[in-house]
């Protein structure tokens, strides 16, 4: 298969800048400019409860996200380093810790047990690292397909 | 793109039904842990794969997926700017919950803040500010739903579509000869069963 991870890397990339985001309000309180911490809370505010016991504190500041959260963008964005460098392909064992972080959110919601931030974020880490590897598969598949299909048009183009 | 026909149904029905689930007041909860944005990219895959009548690959349920999430993040902009506009009280909801959680400021910064925020407030800035944002998640988290779909749905679906084939008695010597084929090239090791769904990246200089 042809190598050209250029739509990875671009994915990767803006994965890495929604990391950015939610250790934002530690960088601002650093920074003295509260209002990029602010804007990072409301920004992530559709996509988090933000519950000050469930998420991590850094210089003084909560993160943007709860330490689920944290640990399921993290490792998308781990996952896709791993799938930029490495050449193994994943075997089904990667749905494993899709399932277990499904699992144990399930399971909180429903009061049967209560997990730590430290275990959520784990669980979450699992999460993202499968997924962003898969997702990276998925990237590079998508841009075959695409690539293969403007060769195609053009050539008609061009013959016509 | 052997199943584009299928790929504009796919997407609005799984776009539609993950963007109205992310806006709607209480169930919207669900998407605290990307619930439904995953159940749209996931949604989109099931449909794809079992409407198809050829095999799907990875990337064309990334793509569906795709498509889908950025509906759904369009959907959910248009609604949360409809909210600021009926309730904009809200907002000040916001400002004092963000207080509210140690989030520690100076007594100089507060003016310039809620200043700050007032002008975020306005529909229209919040819309052009946040749209990129909400998209971009939906649509990562669309994509990955969609993958995982893809991993749970398609093996089942083109099992499905071969027995159909067998059943229908239509001409399947060609795909009988891939298939073997196939199941030659990993009894010699050349290549994995999972290689079907994950083809490995080649080797530098291969």
């Amino acid at each position: 298969m042809e190598r050209n991870p250029l739509g990875v890397c671009v994915v990767w990339f803006f994965s890495g800048l929604l990391v950015l985001m939610i250790f934002l309000p530690a960088i601002s309180v650093r920074l003295g400019y509260f209002l990029l911490g602010d804007f990072a809370y409301l920004a992530f505010m559709p996509f988090c409860h933000q519950l000050m016991e469930r998420s991590f504190d850094l210089f003084g500041a909560k993160l943007g996200v709860c330490a689920r959260c944290l640990g399921i963008y993290l490792g998308i964005f781990l996952g896709l380093s791993f799938f930029l460098l490495s050449k193994k392909s994943p075997a089904r064992l990667i749905l494993i810790p899709i399932f277990f972080m499904l699992t144990d959110g399930l399971f909180n919601a429903l009061g049967i047990i209560d997990s730590g931030n430290i275990i959520r974020m784990v669980l979450g880490l699992g999460f993202g690292i499968s997924s962003g590897w898969l997702l990276g598969y998925g990237i590079m598949d998508l841009e075959q397909i695409l690539g293969t299909e403007f060769k195609e048009r053009w050539r008609i183009r061009n013959i016509t | 793109m052997e199943n584009k026909e299928h790929y504009l149904k796919a997407f609005l029905i799984a776009g539609l039904v993950s963007g109205l689930l992310s806006s709607l007041p209480i169930i919207s909860i669900g998407n605290c842990c990307c619930l439904w944005m995953l159940f749209g990219g996931g949604l989109s895959a099931w449909l794809l794969s079992g409407s198809a009548k050829k095999s799907v690959r990875i990337g064309e349920s990334a793509l569906v997926g795709l498509f889908s999430g950025l509906l759904a993040g369009m959907i959910f902009s248009f609604t949360e700017t409809i909210k600021r506009i009926i309730n904009p009280d809200q907002f000040q909801l916001v400002i004092e919950t963000m207080r509210s959680r140690g989030v520690s400021l100076p007594p100089e910064m507060e003016d310039y803040l809620s200043q700050a925020l007032n002008l975020i407030a306005h529909p229209g800035l919040f819309l052009i500010g946040l749209l990129f944002f909400y998209l971009l998640i939906f649509g990562i988290m669309s994509i990955i739903g969609a993958v995982i779909g893809f991993s749970i749905f398609e093996p089942r679906f083109a099992l499905k579509r071969k027995v159909k084939q067998d059943s229908s008695g239509e001409a399947i010597s060609q795909p009988l000869v891939e298939l073997s084929k196939t199941q030659e090239i990993i009894k010699e090791g050349q290549m994995k069963k999972t290689d079907l769904y994950f083809p490995r990246k080649e080797k530098e200089g291969e």
